[in-house]
């Protein structure tokens, strides 16, 4: 065979690649016979040695349903402990890679778009495992977070009593705040400690996902804690936060602790960067002092 | 010895930067000679890959080794890529960059594979104005490596070796050669590798990769999964022969062992620059069991760099 465009053999090479099934659906498949018809593909590989052309162009394919389902079981051990491992396999290589394939240069983009496409599927446990997905697509994004320096104590002791109300909080990159309708966030804690794994409850959960010294935790809040935590990480003035959170939730003396040592905790936790402080005579962006850094 | 065109200095005997080590280096400050790591591992990494890198650039040389640029594709230059990867070469001083001589997807697909070209007069006008430009806005030599296939096309009208030799005329990019996949190559195809090492004019290859690869009886794969075996590291002494001191570096990627292990394994390489007779292999050492990381997902772009042994 002689003169193929480049454009056209690497069209057809990519279209036998990338379909599912075995390789000779993949050489009769509608998307390679658009830009060589099967005998015509086969022609255009060498046909010597031990290998027959289609066996050669057997090797890519193989690797390549491989990789992406190597690289999706990085990124959803959880959905793969679930799913099975011939299950999870079958859906990325049939099914996800044909709808959302690599359009990157890094395979660390390859599983974006995993959550929804799990939400959309027929599967019958989709809602279920497309809010574990979330989760797990949370974790992975924080890996690659730029590292940022951690609001101090002293910065914190810093602050006036009378300026509490006036300060915002600048949060790290690698936090984030899911509310999700199951309780995934035990099944994927057992999936990585390699525990029994749980039976995921339908119901409301809030989870903090967030990295520390180059590891990322989760844990579920409570929706006291969430609603305080979601408007600090927005942005509000502590006091506003506050103030949101009462007309949500009644704040009783033993509440007030409680937000005394969550507040503890989410600073210890490293959730905090910086902070600002505001004049309340001015107007709210209106800053005059830095924070931390 | 034969100088290299550019003027590359020879680094000596580096190793692949890998996730499973980052502990071990950090730690152990190892006497390697020089660091290559896989560019797109680290291009928008901003937590702990960043941060050893950044730590590593510190101590020893780094050469910035990519696997998406995907020079072969009839796919126009990506500059959104190459933005980013001046910019990592910037940060890690790389005094050059290197990638494949292959394709990795059309259509703004990428298969993550390193995918054959055709060896034609079109192929070669295409991929040297595509080498041209990312020359020209990367600011620094472009070296671009021969990849392990395992097919050819029948519209090739050349040999792999003088696609290459004609490339790097046309275009000026230099080569990394990598005599393992030249065995490879030479295994799956039925050709000789010494031929494709005496067609190469020695002043263009700037560094030599050397790995392990897999026998499956049939064909060879390259797994980078085990130590390099004999006739590659004579193979590497054939070719070093001619060229003297090019930069020489050790691939690991799968089955990964500890990193004394991968660094006595490029270290192997000093005996065959300077031994009349070829050197004896040293023992084999039982990989350990790579330890479970969930938290960097890493080498997932490391492995596009070879083949896996489940095949």
């Amino acid at each position: 065979m002689k003169n193929v465009p480049l454009s056209t053999l690497q069209q057809w090479m990519q279209a036998v690649i990338e379909h599912p099934g075995s390789t000779g659906d993949a050489l009769r498949s509608d998307e390679a016979s658009a830009h060589l018809p099967p005998d015509e593909g086969l022609k255009a590989i060498v046909n010597t040695g031990a290998l027959t052309p289609a066996e050669r162009i057997g090797i890519y394919r193989k690797m390549f349903f491989l990789r992406m389902t190597e690289s999706m079981a990085i990124d959803y051990p959880g959905v793969k402990a679930f799913l099975g491992e011939e299950r999870f396999d079958r859906l990325i290589a049939d099914e996800y890679v044909k709808q959302y394939p690599s359009s990157s240069y890094t395979l660390n983009h390859l599983g974006r778009y995993f959550p929804a496409f799990l939400r959309a599927s027929a599967l019958p446990e989709r809602e279920m495992l497309a809010d574990l997905a979330e989760l797990e697509l949370a974790v992975t994004n924080s890996l690659d977070t730029a590292e940022m320096p951690l609001l101090t104590a002293e910065r914190i002791a810093a602050i006036q009593p009378e300026g509490w109300g006036d300060v915002t909080f600048v949060p790290i990159q690698a936090v984030s705040l899911l509310t999700l309708g199951h309780s995934v966030n035990e099944y994927l804690d057992a999936v990585i400690t390699d525990d029994a794994l749980p039976m995921i409850q339908h119901r409301s959960t809030h989870i903090l996902i967030y990295r520390r010294t180059f590891r990322t935790y989760w844990e579920e809040l409570t929706p006291q804690q969430y609603r305080l935590l979601s408007l600090l990480l927005s942005g509000m003035r502590f006091g506003d936060a506050l103030a949101a959170l009462a007309d949500a939730f009644p704040i009783d003396a033993s509440m007030q602790n409680d937000i005394f040592h969550w507040f503890g905790d989410w600073v210890g936790k490293g959730l905090f960067s910086g902070i600002h402080e505001h004049s309340s005579a001015n107007n709210h962006d209106d800053e005059h002092t830095a924070s931390t850094h | 010895m034969t100088p290299n065109k550019w003027n590359i200095p020879d680094l000596g005997f580096g190793v692949g930067l890998r996730s499973v080590h980052y502990d071990h280096i950090l730690e152990h400050r190892p006497p390697v000679d020089w660091f290559e790591v896989i560019s797109e591992t680290y291009l928008e990494s901003g937590g702990r890959v960043r941060y050893v890198l950044d730590r590593v650039a510190e101590q020893y040389p780094i050469v910035l080794h990519g696997v998406s640029l995907s020079v072969g594709s009839s796919d126009p230059v990506n500059f959104g890529y190459l933005k980013l990867l001046k910019a990592l070469a910037d940060r890690v001083r790389s005094p050059y960059i290197s990638d494949h001589l292959c394709w990795t997807g059309v259509n703004a697909h990428n298969v993550h594979d390193l995918l054959p070209i055709p060896y034609t007069e079109e192929s070669l006008r295409h991929i040297t104005q595509k080498v041209k430009q990312v020359m020209e806005f990367m600011e620094r030599p472009l070296v671009l490596e021969n990849v392990s296939t395992y097919a050819q096309f029948s519209s090739s009208s050349m040999s792999e070796w003088e696609f290459h030799a004609r490339l790097m005329e046309d275009s000026q990019c230099g080569m990394l050669m990598d005599v393992n996949n030249i065995y490879v190559s030479a295994y799956n195809h039925g050709f000789d590798p010494k031929e494709f090492i005496d067609r190469i004019d020695p002043a263009l290859v700037c560094q030599y990769h050397l790995a392990g690869h897999t026998n499956k009886g049939t064909h060879l794969l390259d797994t980078h999964n085990d130590h390099v075996i004999d006739e590659v590291w004579e193979l590497y002494q054939y070719a070093y022969q001619r060229t003297g001191g090019r930069n020489t570096l050790l691939e690991w990627d799968e089955d990964i062992p500890d990193f004394d292990v991968v660094h006595q394994e490029a270290l192997k390489a000093r005996e065959y620059r300077t031994a009349e007779q070829v050197a004896p292999s040293g023992p084999r050492v039982r990989p350990s069991t790579p330890p479970v990381m969930r938290l960097t997902p890493l080498e997932k772009n490391e492995r596009v760099n070879s083949m896996s042994h489940d095949l």
